[in-house]
């Protein structure tokens, strides 16, 4: 079997890191509200970087063509949940009580309600979104499997 | 150059998130009046501090990705 890129390596790892920190993000009660933050916080770290390694099919979609549904609806889709993520970080920083408390003195308190309603369109935007690249995830998946069981 | 492209990409990325973030602002001004209860939905309880919370929350985005999928396959 081929060796697997690097970067293949750690976009798929990057990925999974994600996808824990999406689901520790909405259980405040098991991570506590310090954590909550910080991951919060590290989390745009971790969208950038997610985009950035994606960028040849942001780039490569904003090109002119004619677009099948099922690619305008992923697009539209991954925009949803860019935005939706971007909201509730902003949000999220806006209502901090530990990690930088001087905003949410001064901010206005309906914040909370729309980094709640936020969060709940993450978690269901963030399952299609995995549902949209199921294939991908999974022939990466057993890839980098596979060449973990080799090595062992 | 590399580093430029990077710069870019990166200015890119945090210029769209800010306007996103700009209309969430205009959101957040408009309910105002009706939102002002401070939130406690997030206020962490250390009895409910255990893996299930997680576990179910892992569970719950699987759940929508493999129905999602499945949705997905028959309109798409």
């Amino acid at each position: 079997m081929p060796p697997i890129p690097l970067r293949l390596q750690v976009r798929s790892w990057l990925d999974v890191t994600l996808f824990l920190s999406i689901c520790l993000l909405e259980t405040v009660p098991f991570t506590g509200l310090l954590l909550h933050e910080w991951l919060g916080i590290a989390l745009a770290a971790l969208v950038v970087t997610h985009l950035q390694l994606s960028w040849s099919w942001i780039s490569g979609f904003s090109r002119f063509a004619v677009r099948s549904p099922r690619s305008l609806v992923n697009y539209f889709l991954n925009l949803g949940l860019f935005a939706s993520v971007s909201v509730a970080i902003a949000s999220g920083i806006l209502v901090s009580q530990h990690v930088i408390p001087a905003f949410s003195r001064s901010s206005n308190p309906a914040w909370h309600s729309v980094h709640d309603s936020v969060s709940n369109a993450v978690v269901i935007l963030a399952g299609l979104h995995l549902a949209m690249n199921w294939d991908w995830i999974a022939a990466t998946s057993r890839r980098v499997l596979n060449l973990r069981a080799g090595r062992a | 150059m590399k580093f430029t492209s990077l710069a870019v990409r990166i200015s890119l990325i945090l210029l769209t998130a800010s306007l996103f973030v700009a209309v969430a602002g205009i959101w957040a001004e408009s309910i105002r009046p009706i939102e002002t209860a401070v939130n406690t939905r997030r206020s962490p309880d250390p009895q409910l501090r255990s893996w299930s919370t997680f576990v179910r929350q892992c569970g719950i985005v699987v759940l929508i990705a493999v129905v999602g999928r499945k949705v997905l396959r028959i309109r798409l």
